[in-house]
């Protein structure tokens, strides 16, 4: 390979057809008079714009109708014509600099001689993992297992986004089976139901994995009075837009109820529709409560999902899935809005350390100003949330410019590339022409995980039940 | 080539603008303003003949590759082509590569600068041996489809002009016999020729004709030049082969009698397809054995891989002082 031009923070080099380059490589172009090197990363791979090559290839053409014959070419020439044909030229982003230790500098001040230096592949894995203690194996590059270090997780905001079937999902079961086994307590919020065989291997063995699998009338299963008035008023204000007149009643009636010490969802009903008030009000109230009723998640609040329970479901290493399978919108919202009120408190309380949150298509059940939340005040308490999603304008512009790591999956779509684009964790430019083409299961990651060095990888098997592949008709 | 084992090579530049590089051809201005029929000459007429026999054009040509420090290194080729009735067959042999050293004797060398800026780079020396190692490899092919084509017509690019030590006059003849025995007839086209009647370019005849026509210019031709050295091996004719095409100098064995020569012509009228009035095969035959800057580039780095030259690209002193004034199409 050899340096062609350099513009801006793009370099261009010259490859010709026996040099195995594609795109997402690492290259170091050392330059040996200056005892450092240049890190570059290839974006996008173009035919070298050799002089003469339309008129060659315009010459081919002809032969290829009426025109038939034979080359009388005793030196071989026509395989080096084709070998020029075939030279490429690789788009390159400068990523810094590899100084003479080895370390990398983010510093790009200097250009290496364009006709001394020698380039060659450059693995980046050990630069990633940095000395990293959780090796959290992602899959492969070029044959190459790639490490991240799971710490880069913690205290992140993280999305995993991919066009339907790219293997978003995969990843994640990937990540939270990591995760756990390093002994993060973690949450799904599964929408599919497709996590709910994650401690089984394939052929239906056990796995190592601590799982607990909850879902309406299977366990998750809430008493008023274990979850108290600021998270019930929540739920019904916010899942299910009760007005703040009729909240002001509400709040009455659970003091005069809590103070009786009969706090459950049949007799506050019964309060309700005796309560002195005004018709609007009670037929608001009434009505929300009945929602609540029917969503079976009061069903026995004898015996309530607590925090103590939640608590033991994923404390040093579980995972614990909310199954919202099958489950109204509201009762999506209902769920999480339950679900992460209790986090919150646990969280709040100091009972854990932290918490991870997997979130799948969370624009289905996560209101709007949760989003805000989750990126300022429940990442400060320790809820550490990734993200997954294969629409990726229904994540908050906001969630792009502040997380900490993105795993993009293959996309087609200008809008969806143009939406991705807004990460603030790389230029649009590379993400552009990485994400473009890549094929399934590759993925493009970004962000503190992988140093802020773009990365192309080849997502690891599992040994698990994913239960996630597309139901097909045809087979 | 095997000598030059170790040695740096300059090579030479190909501009991205530079798309056809072909050292071997130079054009010139055509003067269309004479009047032929002033001088007394006729028209005829060519018939055009749909006949399945074989037409086959021949064509070489020659480019420098680059320097070295003890000569040039020149590559040729050359390319057949047959037309036959349902497709268009060619062999192309080449490229060859050939290292021309430069000339021992020191009082050649400084006058070789002088030389160089008026042929391309190339002294006399060099030039006169690249253009008669062209004109071996051309006449050979020339030889070998003379003595296969049966009953066809043989189209070479040039003319029948011979007698020069590049060009000698028994070689050029021994084609033609070749030829003749085998039923076939040499017809030989030139794009341009410095060839001149009164002071007039021959192409400047009155094009005033909408039909295809050839006039007979060689007796005021031979009575314009000397007979000795230069022979005209062929009768020289001015052609226009298609209604829309251009004039062409055609140059036709001397031996084919008048109705052959005009035959022969109508055969290439009517079945060989004529675009701009230039017969197919012989624009096939062009095309193929032209290099391209691609096929400069890519023999450049076979002979440096092969023969282990270093490529040193010498700065050159007038593109340096002059820009884009200093080069001409005389500067290789």
């Amino acid at each position: 390979m050899r340096i062609y031009r350099k513009e801006g923070d793009e370099i261009q080099l010259i490859a010709f057809p026996d040099e195995h380059i594609q795109k997402g490589d690492y290259l170091l172009i050392e330059d040996p008079s200056l005892a450092k090197g240049l890190l570059v990363q290839t974006i996008d791979l173009q035919y070298a714009n050799v002089p003469g090559v339309l008129e060659d290839i315009l010459r081919d053409v002809m032969t290829d109708g009426e025109l038939a014959g034979q080359d009388i070419d005793p030196l071989n020439i026509s395989s080096e014509v084709d070998a020029l044909k075939d030279t490429r030229l690789a788009v390159c982003k400068i990523r810094g600099t590899i100084t003479e230790d080895g370390g990398l500098s983010p510093s790009t001040s200097w250009i290496p001689s364009r006709t001394s230096s020698r380039i060659r592949a450059y693995p980046i894995n050990r630069l990633i993992m940095n000395g990293g203690k959780r090796p959290l194996m992602v899959g492969h590059n070029d044959g190459e297992a790639v490490h991240i270090d799971a710490s880069g997780l913690d205290g992140g905001l993280n999305i995993i986004t991919g066009r339907k079937g790219t293997g978003k999902s995969h990843l994640a079961k990937l990540m939270l089976l990591s995760m756990s086994s390093f002994g993060a307590p973690c949450i799904v919020l599964d929408v599919n139901g497709e996590y709910v065989n994650l401690d089984k291997s394939k052929d239906g063995r056990p796995s190592a994995s601590r799982l607990l699998v909850l879902a309406p009338r299977r366990g998750l299963n809430f008493a008023l009075a274990k979850l108290g008035l600021r998270t019930t008023a929540g739920v019904l204000s916010n899942a299910l837009d009760l007005p703040a007149t009729s909240s002001k009643v509400f709040s009455t009636i659970w003091r005069d109820l809590e103070a009786r010490g009969d706090l459950t969802l049949p007799s506050l009903i019964q309060t309700v529709q005796s309560w002195s008030c005004h018709d609007s009000v009670r037929e608001a109230l009434i009505s929300r409560l009945q929602v609540l009723l029917e969503s079976g998640l009061f069903s026995d609040e004898s015996n309530p999902l607590t925090e103590e329970k939640i608590l033991h479901a994923i404390e040093g290493g579980g995972i614990l899935v909310v199954n919202l399978k099958n489950q109204s919108h509201t009762v999506r919202r209902i769920l999480v809005e339950i679900f992460l009120g209790e986090l919150t408190k646990i969280l709040s309380s100091n009972w854990l350390k932290a918490a991870f949150l997997f979130a799948e298509e969370a624009h289905l059940y996560l209101r709007e100003t949760y989003w805000d939340d989750i990126v300022t005040r429940m990442r400060h308490i320790g809820l550490f949330t990734t993200f997954i999603t294969n629409q990726p304008d229904t994540v908050q512009e906001a969630i792009y410019r502040q997380a900490d790591n993105v795993f993009i999956f293959n996309f087609i779509n200008e809008h969806d590339i143009e939406t991705i684009g807004k990460v603030a964790k790389s230029d649009s430019g590379t993400i552009r022409c990485l994400v473009r083409g890549i094929p399934t299961r590759r993925c493009l990651l970004l962000g503190n995980v992988v140093r802020d060095l773009p990365m192309m990888v080849d997502v690891e098997p599992l040994d698990v039940r994913t239960m996630g592949e597309t139901r097909l008709f045809f087979s | 080539m095997q000598a030059l084992q170790g040695s740096t090579f300059n090579p030479r530049s190909v501009s991205l603008v530079e798309l056809g590089l072909n050292d071997g051809d130079s054009e010139e201005r055509l003067d269309l303003a004479a009047n032929s029929a002033a001088m007394g000459l006729t028209r005829c007429p060519i018939l055009p003949v749909r006949d399945p026999a074989p037409i086959v054009a021949c064509d070489a040509s020659s480019v420098k590759i680059g320097e070295t420090d003890s000569g040039m290194i020149f590559a040729i080729r050359a390319v057949a082509v047959w037309r036959q009735p349902d497709k268009i067959l060619f062999t192309r042999w080449g490229p060859l590569l050939f290292h021309v050293a430069n000339s021992d004797d020191e009082s050649n060398n400084k006058w070789r600068d002088e030389e160089s800026r008026i042929f391309g780079g190339l002294s006399v020396k060099t030039l006169r041996v690249l253009t008669r190692l062209r004109n071996h490899v051309e006449r050979w092919v020339q030889e070998v489809l003379a003595g296969s084509v049966k009953g066809g017509v043989l189209l070479i690019d040039g003319s029948l002009t011979a007698g020069t030590p590049d060009n000698p006059a028994g070689r050029v003849n021994k084609i033609l016999a070749t030829a003749r025995s085998n039923n076939s007839i040499v017809v030989a086209l030139s794009k341009s020729t410095e060839l001149t009647v009164g002071g007039k370019n021959i192409l400047g005849f009155s094009d005033d004709g909408h039909v295809p026509h050839l006039i007979d210019i060689t007796p005021i031709v031979e009575g314009e030049y000397p007979a000795y050295p230069i022979r005209f091996l062929g009768r020289v004719y001015v052609a226009k082969l298609a209604a829309d095409g251009f004039l062409f100098r055609v140059d036709i064995d001397r031996e084919a009698s008048e109705e052959q020569a005009q035959s022969a012509l109508g055969r290439v009228a009517g079945t060989d397809v004529i675009f701009h009035g230039y017969p197919e095969t012989l624009r096939i035959a062009h095309i193929f054995s032209t290099f391209t800057a691609n096929e400069i580039l890519a023999i450049q780095r076979f002979v440096a891989s092969n023969h282990h030259i270093t490529l040193q690209a010498r700065p050159s002193l007038r593109r340096s002082l002059f820009g884009p004034f200093g080069t001409s199409r005389y500067v290789a």
